[in-house]
């Protein structure tokens, strides 16, 4: 189905809304969404980030993740994400959260080839680590990951000025 | 084998503990709040298969938590071993546990494992290396759910990237006393890091015991989020001492003395007494006014708990009863010391 707003992209949000008794439905992208302010990125807040569903209007996605079968509202309702292929699914609809949460969107830590040999002091920084990733996300095209790095980049060289 | 507690650790007459805790989920199995019993099995089998076919089969020990009494799961919540709510809902969950305690496996809480170092002191290196050997063991075995981008994923977003969890416990009673704690949590809240009280109830504890740990997990590697709570433990140790010296010697004798009276007479003892006499002897120890060992007072604190003193009956005893048999197992192991 596609967006009955801007009619270019696949509707992935289904929003009811009641006013004065009268259901009004609608089906859109999630950048119109976000754009006609019915997002539901900020479930997660700081103290009780689940607790926080927007009471009014509902949103149902129409939108599941194919290994576990949950959709957003899903997740949601039981705080939790259903398996590890829903932060792919729903990235768009929780990136905003983790930026909430932890300020960043990237990792700079240990990763599964690591090992204890080479030691936990490697001698890298989070610049470089970032810097890294960044030239392999432009490589591969992933010009909206890289757009992130790069502003986590500059965020990190700003702190080291100060 | 003796508890870690036992072991010594730098600055443990103020730094009750240092722990670590990684968050770690294997790749192909929905996270926890959507497994089958099947699900929950297999995971717990292809952990177990890792840690006991392992060079450290001989230093653990498996434990079917839902077949152990509820006293001796609360027990193990009491030791800081596994959390409240892993003894709540024992269902399709397990313990790997070392025997000196110090490491300890959780399986099928929110993530598929959660690793916990637990060390004497402030030690969080050598708590985070010890982790990081446990979790290599298993991910040799079983590869992890991991993302380029979000590194390891986990049941909560609060945990994504290094799922690192680096916390101590430290004893500020001085600057309690002072009431300037309320200031000094407000500004290093400021840095990611979480303040709880611990060890009795509400924000202000009887045994002016506090746990700081890091909040952000992702952007910030391993190394830096030990940094940052090693740089405030060291900070908090530098200001506790010097609100200590503010106070007048004589009368905090007086406080130490009355409290190792009151531990070493008494017939009934509650917990929460317990801690906050427990905490006047600590501090005894650390400014030189008594010889009490720092494990002894760490040990009456981990298993005296409610649960831990009903193990020797493993049966649910009244709180009388629990407070007397409290009371005379803290003279028995105080006796010796004046
Ligand atoms: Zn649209
Ligand atoms: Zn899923």
């Amino acid at each position: 189905m596609l967006c009955e707003n801007c009619k270019k992209n696949n509707a992935t949000t289904h929003i009811k809304k009641t006013v004065n008794g009268v259901t009004n439905e609608y089906f859109l992208c999630p950048e119109c969404a976000a754009k006609l302010g019915f997002n539901n990125f900020n479930f997660f807040k700081l103290d009780s980030f689940w607790n926080d569903f927007l009471g009014e209007p509902e949103i149902e996605s129409l939108k599941r993740c194919e290994t576990c079968n949950s959709s957003f509202e899903d997740i949601v309702n039981n705080g939790k994400m259903g398996c590890a292929d829903c932060y792919s699914t729903f990235k768009e609809e929780i990136l905003p959260t983790i930026k909430k949460i932890h300020g960043k969107t990237i990792h700079t830590g240990m990763t599964p080839s690591y090992t204890t040999e080479h030691d936990t002091e490697k001698e890298e920084n989070n610049i470089e680590i970032l810097e890294k990733k960044l030239k392999e996300a432009i490589k591969n095209e992933e010009f909206e990951k890289a757009a992130e790095i790069r502003d986590e980049l500059k965020e990190l060289r700003g702190q080291e000025n100060e | 084998m003796s508890k870690w507690y036992f072991n010594e650790g730098k600055n443990n007459d103020l730094v009750f503990s240092s722990r670590i805790r990684i968050a770690r989920n294997l790749k192909g199995f929905p996270f926890p709040n959507k497994m089958t019993d099947e699900h929950k099995y297999s995971v717990i089998q292809i952990v177990s298969d890792a840690i006991f076919k392992s060079d450290l089969k001989d230093e653990y020990g498996f434990i079917d938590i839902d077949k152990i009494s509820e006293i001796e799961a609360y027990s193990l919540v009491e030791r800081h071993l596994i959390s409240p709510e892993f003894a709540s809902n024992t269902k399709g969950k397990a313990l790997i546990l070392k025997k000196d305690e110090s490491v300890s496996i959780m399986i099928n809480e929110e993530d598929h494992l959660r690793i916990q170092v637990l060390n004497s002191g402030l030690s969080l290196e050598k708590a985070f290396e010890e982790a990081v050997k446990v979790e290599r063991i298993i991910s040799a075995k079983s590869e992890f759910a991991y993302d380029e981008q979000l590194g390891y994923l986990t049941g909560c977003p609060t945990n994504l990237g290094t799922g690192l969890r680096a916390s101590i416990m430290i004893h500020l009673p001085a600057l309690e006393k002072l009431g300037v704690l309320d200031r000094i949590f407000n500004n290093i809240s400021k840095m990611g890091v979480a303040i709880r009280g611990t060890f009795g109830e509400g924000s202000k504890p009887k045994s002016s015991m506090y746990q700081i740990s890091n909040q952000v997990t992702l952007g910030i590697s391993e190394n830096k989020a030990i940094e940052i709570i090693n740089s405030i433990s060291n900070q908090l140790i530098v200001k506790e001492k010097e609100a200590r010296d503010a106070f007048d010697r004589f009368c905090l004798e007086d406080d130490v003395f009355r409290a190792l009276g009151t531990l070493k007479f008494a017939r009934k003892m509650s917990t929460e007494e317990m801690f906050k006499l427990i905490s006047n002897i600590r501090m005894g120890v650390s400014m030189g006014i008594l010889n009490v060992p720092i494990p002894v007072i760490n040990e009456l604190i981990l298993e005296t708990g409610k649960a831990g003193i009903c193990l020797s009956d493993n049966e649910i005893l009244e709180s009388d009863i629990r407070d007397n048999k409290r009371a005379n197992y803290i003279r028995d192991r105080l006796s010796q010391y004046n």
